[in-house]
């Protein structure tokens, strides 16, 4: 094992192979992407698809991590890149600068994981739904805040694993059944983000990952949605879990519908 | 990047259950695994397979030289697979240790020669052979418009994922 993993050779005598192996696709590189990237990097992660269309503002520097006063303007891709170069100089890095909507394809379908760090249902559903096609374990991340005068404002987030075969976004409740989209989180001043709120469910989604290739805690039939409450400072499984009935099939993703999408010519 | 066959680790588990069972005469079994090719760059084929369909005790011929013989039967249905979807069609065995399993000189010469009359019914789509282990699996495929078969990691996707 090479010293630089030595401190996580608990997590088993191929998980440094096993984790340097897994191409990891991450969508989004603000407030929650920036972390997913830094832990991928430090726990040894060397193959990315990495998309985010924006330009860093200084109204990002309260929470993305690694970007500094220098990189306002620059693309938030290029601070991802810096951090992954910074740790793997010859990583394998597929950087698209782009929404990934407007190019997805061949990059994302080569992915083992893709994180979402995506803010609006509509894009939640459409990676969720090219996961699901390619058979690729979906880990949803995302923060939010209410306010209800005149109470204090509630600070909310998820993690959900969406594992092909296994219930979705809809099955979990976490996206309305009838497809009432709300385009942004957000409730409490334009897109509320804060930097421990992500660090918590980025390390999350990292622990989540991390239990996925290397099986270290033996406990994989752990509970795939958690609910974070940033008011009480806590992370627990979600309550809709206690609702689902076990081994619950999904409707929404057929296991038959797998692949590239067929496109037909329509004839008048 | 590689070509990629990709499944469930509940398909993993059905193809095992199958696969690992003991034949009146065979040596080993067989089985195909199907998916649909995700077409790319050579280098960046994806099959996401969606299916295995198993071969009936009946139509392995008892041949004590090579761990499976079986009849046309056997070849017809996963080439009449190819006519009907335009899929691909993975040819898979399993060899019964833990860790990373090798084609054998056997499996080259009885496996092989079954993968060109697939290429032919199904061009658009990549076909191969996959190898199980107890605990791992290699594959080889032939990804349009390749001629030549190249080394195909198997990602399987479930609780653990299993990344060969
Ligand atoms: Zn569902």
């Amino acid at each position: 094992m090479n010293s630089l993993y030595s401190r996580q050779s608990f997590l088993g005598p191929d998980s440094e192979a096993m984790i340097a192996d897994c191409r990891l696709g991450i969508i989004g590189l603000g407030g929650g992407g920036s972390h997913i990237v830094q832990q991928a990097a430090h726990l040894g992660i060397k193959h990315y698809v990495i998309y985010d269309p924006q330009d860093i503002e200084d109204t990002n520097l309260n929470r993305l991590v690694g970007a500094t006063l220098a990189d306002v303007g620059a693309p938030k891709t290029s601070v991802a890149e810096r951090v992954i170069f910074g740790l793997h100089p010859s990583a394998d890095i597929v950087t698209r600068t782009m929404r990934w909507q407007d190019d997805p394809e061949p990059y994302l379908r080569a992915c083992d994981i893709i994180i979402g760090c995506v803010d609006g249902t509509q894009e939640r559903l459409e990676l969720e739904a090219l996961a699901r096609r390619y058979i690729i374990p979906l880990i949803d991340i995302g923060m939010d805040v209410h306010v209800i005068q005149p109470e204090s404002p509630r600070m909310a987030g998820q993690i959900i694993l969406s594992m092909p075969g296994g219930p979705c976004l809809k099955c979990f409740g976490a996206i309305p059944e009838d497809n009432v989209v709300q385009n942004a989180y957000g409730e409490a001043g334009g897109r509320p983000q804060v930097v421990w709120a992500n660090g918590i469910l980025a390390s999350t989604a990292i622990g989540m990952l991390v239990d996925l290739i290397t099986n270290w805690s033996q406990t994989l039939s752990s509970l795939p949605y958690l609910q974070y409450d940033g008011n009480a400072h806590t992370v627990l499984p979600h309550v809709r879990l206690s609702h689902m009935p076990p081994n619950s099939v999904c409707p929404h993703f057929p296991l038959g519908k797998v692949g590239p999408p067929i496109f037909r010519n329509i004839v008048q | 990047m590689t070509t990629r066959l990709r499944l469930l680790r509940s398909l993993h588990q059905r193809m095992m259950a199958d696969l690992v069972r003991a034949h009146p005469y065979a040596r080993e079994r067989v089985g195909w695994v199907v998916g649909r090719t995700a077409t790319g760059p050579a280098d960046n084929t994806l099959v996401v397979a969606y299916d295995y369909l198993d071969v009936p005790d009946d139509e392995y011929i008892d041949d004590p030289r090579v761990g499976a013989r079986f009849n046309r039967n056997v070849i017809r249905r996963a080439m009449q697979h190819c006519v009907d979807t335009g899929d691909s069609v993975f040819c898979v065995h399993f060899h019964d240790h833990s860790g990373r399993p090798v084609f054998s000189r056997t499996d080259h010469r009885g496996l092989w020669p079954l993968v060109p009359p697939l290429r032919t019914l199904a061009p658009q789509a990549a076909h191969g052979l996959l190898l199980l282990s107890l605990d791992e699996a290699v594959a080889i495929a032939w990804p349009p418009p390749s001629k030549e078969p190249m080394a195909c990691s198997v990602r399987v996707v479930g609780r653990p994922m299993g990344l060969f």
